[in-house]
């Protein structure tokens, strides 16, 4: 199989930026380093974006001879491996900054600012709300704390009343810096604060960070364990979707509808404890594997039962479509266009209900997604309808996959023992909310040295505002629920 | 509009008969680890050297739990040959010691068919606070039992806080205890918001929120199940025995 660290992308990066670039295949890992001078930084990052089709996943700060150098990861669609292009500051002088063309990397670059106290060129110091253009309005702060049961965030809604010019999002409130917490644990450890990193999509995090310590450890994964994590994770992306269309009822006051998603959604966690002790799927990845088999036979009890529970999704998806006032606040709300989704690389069911087809279980195919037949939920309206759509039709999908995966199960082990070597490995995942990266590095004991998880909620919440611009007060938490965002996943 | 009425009619009672009966439902709680006796003392060693959290204590040939401090990894549960006894049931609230001497913070009799309950997220991982959402839909129905989240401190008797309460969220906990009237009392839910769970770092000895405000009842699990939750608030107003629980 070629990889990217293979001749062609090599000679044409070498062909194109000539003497601009030092281009070398990491000796610890799959990837290609892309050394960059400042002048062409940019334009070889929106080369890598636009002409080779590659995704940007997230942004590292590593320091060598006492210099911190910025590392911009992009994933190939097609090949294995990725590329790492390295920006050097001039002594004295502030980084580079690729927001102006690659906007998904401003939120990673302010994070490294954060975290190290590097400066980025053209960021200031403390992001100011944008001056007002609307004489007369205000701003009206909602939360951290507000709500029910609301995730801690605030929002900053700027109005002059019934209408709303725009919603600014303020996070991480809730950072529990879990990167930083898993440096120097055993990556058996490590996973843990992985898979906590959001709850509702705790084993797709597990099975991202699995996959990027396997990659370093050059496991083989079980045909068995690699099966069975593709049948938990769409039980997982099922009952992740079921609980936004119970925030989406929420949000609509349609009480009705509410209970019963919440009768669906409390039935999928039954049925994950049942099937596997925990209701949210918790302790269940190892890295080599699964920490335990499942009975063949409860696997397609498993099975029969959600398809019950399909049914009762069904009759309320039908009966939510007939109802006008149900719909009428779900459309032409937050809309987000294809060329915004293309512009802020957006991910997940957000992009997907904009025209967007990516879906990483497609587009680089892990676990038993290679041989499972699937197709991308795709809309285009881009307003909250599109979104709701989308997570029925994903819903649907999710259960012909965990139909699919039954019949083809094999006898074997679930797990194999890991033997610790030192390297790094970026690994991607479609986690309920949309691609996620992990970019993990270890010692030669299996410890961590680096771990950074760009989670989709992260990317997500960078486009909130284009969802979020002239509307009315009550479309709010409509729109946030159609969002479907996840502050713990975005603050991890 | 009538179609609503009927499909809410035709999906019956689904609310747990819990407290007055025990839910045997499957798949209604993950289990906590008991404390076990095993054979010999080194193979009491050897189970609590597998829980990354010291939630396990061997002593001899017993190994105890620290129930506030376990994540639900099983790794004591899978062990093999199997190692801790595994308590499948869910009625895990207990007062805490400075919640059961001071009984100036006792809710009076008033408080025992009407608790109004203000939720606080300390940055969890959205598991515990989707437990919380699960309690007020119907197969809990909270309200049967008088109990009430409400969104504002001024109206709240109890506090639920969820998450180890991250540096951004001290203040902003502190600031919605102050803002409630007393008598109050506060629900720590959770491993994480007990003992800081798998985000405590060996620096900080007192995380989670008992190093923010006094808390008086604890829930242990990762998440604690909806019934669990359920229970806690029942042991806060004193309508449930208020369980030993091995500490």
């Amino acid at each position: 199989m070629t990889t990217l660290r293979d001749g062609e992308l090599l000679r044409a990066i070498v062909a194109r930026w000539g003497d601009g670039v030092g281009v070398e295949r990491s000796a610890s890992s799959d990837a290609l380093v892309i050394d960059a001078r400042r002048s062409v930084l940019p334009g070889v990052a929106h080369w890598l974006a636009s002409d080779r089709q590659m995704r940007f996943a997230t942004a590292l700060a590593v320091s060598e001879h006492d210099r911190l150098k910025v590392h911009y990861a992009f994933c190939g669609i097609e090949a294995p491996g990725w590329v790492e292009l390295v920006s050097t500051p001039d002594a004295g002088a502030p980084h580079a900054s690729l927001r102006s063309v690659l906007p998904a990397a401003y939120w990673e670059e302010r994070r490294i600012s954060e975290e190290t106290g590097t400066r980025f060129e053209g960021h200031s110091d403390r992001e100011a709300l944008p001056a007002s253009a609307e004489p007369g309005s205000f701003t009206m702060p909602v939360g951290p704390v507000y709500s029910g049961s609301a995730e801690s965030a605030l929002f900053l809604l700027e109005t002059w009343g019934e209408n709303v010019v725009r919603a600014v999002p303020r996070l991480f409130y809730k950072q529990r810096r879990l990167e930083r917490l898993a440096e120097g644990r055993p990556v058996r450890d490590a996973l843990l604060l992985a898979e906590r990193c959001n709850g509702r999509s705790a084993f797709a995090h597990a099975w991202g960070f699995a996959r990027a310590a396997e990659r370093i450890f050059e496991i083989d994964v079980p045909e068995r364990a690699r099966m069975l994590r593709t049948y938990l994770a769409e039980l997982e992306r099922y009952r992740a979707h079921v609980a936004v269309i119970r925030e989406i009822c929420e949000s609509t006051g349609l009480a009705v509808a509410t209970s019963r998603a919440a009768i669906l959604e409390e039935e999928l966690l039954r049925l994950s404890g049942e099937l596997c002790g925990h209701r949210y799927l918790f302790g269940l990845i190892d890295v080599g594997g699964l920490t335990r088999d499942f009975d063949d036979a409860r696997l397609i009890a498993t099975v029969e039962r959600l398809q019950e529970i399909h049914g009762g999704l069904r009759s309320l998806g039908a009966a939510l479509r007939f109802e006008g006032s149900f719909f009428d606040r779900l459309e032409n709300i937050g809309v987000i266009s294809p060329e915004d989704v293309r512009e802020y690389d957006l991910v997940g069911p957000v992009a997907r209900a904009s025209g967007s087809g990516e879906d990483l279980r497609l587009l680089r195919p892990y676990g038993g997604y290679r041989r499972l037949a699937l197709r991308a939920a795709s809309e285009d309206q881009g307003d909250g309808a599109a979104r709701m759509r989308v997570l029925f039709r994903e819903c649907a999908s999710s259960l012909r996959l965990v139909r699919q995966v039954v019949p083809g199960l094999r006898a074997g082990p679930v797990c194999v023992p890991i033997v610790p070597r030192t390297g790094s490995a970026l690994a991607s995942i479609e986690a309920p909310r949309g691609a996620a990266f992990h970019w993990l590095e270890c010692d030669e004991r299996g410890a961590v040295v680096r771990y950074r998880l760009a989670a989709p909620s992260f990317r997500n919440w960078l486009g909130f505002h284009l969802g979020m611009e002239r509307f009315s007060f009550q479309d709010f938490p409509i729109t946030l629920a159609t969002l479907g965002l996840s502050v713990a996943e975005s603050d991890c | 509009m009538s179609e609503w009425v009927l499909q809410g009619l035709r999906e019956g009672v689904k609310s747990t008969r819990y407290p007055k009966r025990a839910e045997t439902a499957a798949g209604v709680s993950p289990g906590l680890p008991s404390d076990t006796s095993c054979d010999d003392p080194q193979r009491a060693r050897s189970i609590a050297g597998l829980c990354p959290t010291d939630a396990l204590l061997a002593s001899d040939r017993t190994v105890t739990v620290d129930r506030g401090r376990c994540i639900d990894c099983y790794r004591c549960a899978r062990a093999t040959p199997a190692a801790m006894r595994w308590d499948l049931g869910y009625e895990w609230g207990s007062p805490t010691d400075e919640g059961l001497q001071d009984s100036s913070r006792r809710l009076g009799s008033a408080f025992g068919r009407s608790l109004h309950v203000r939720v606080v997220d300390g940055g969890d991982c959205s598991a515990c606070l989707s437990e919380v959402a699960q309690l007020t839909g119907p197969y809990y129905s909270l309200h049967r039992l008088g109990f009430f989240i409400t969104p504002t401190p001024r109206e709240a008797d109890a506090l639920i806080v969820v998450g180890p309460v991250t540096p951004a969220m001290r203040p902003l906990l502190r600031a919605t205890y102050d803002a409630m009237p007393a008598p109050k009392r506060v629900i720590a839910v959770g491993a994480c918001a007990i003992s800081g769970g798998i985000f405590r770092s060996t620096r900080d000895e007192q995380e989670g929120a008992l190093g923010v405000i006094p808390v008086d009842v604890v829930v242990p699990g990762c998440p604690p199940p909806p019934l669990a939750i359920i229970h806690a608030l029942l042991v806060t107003v004193e309508r449930a025995p208020a369980r030993a629980v091995a500490q």
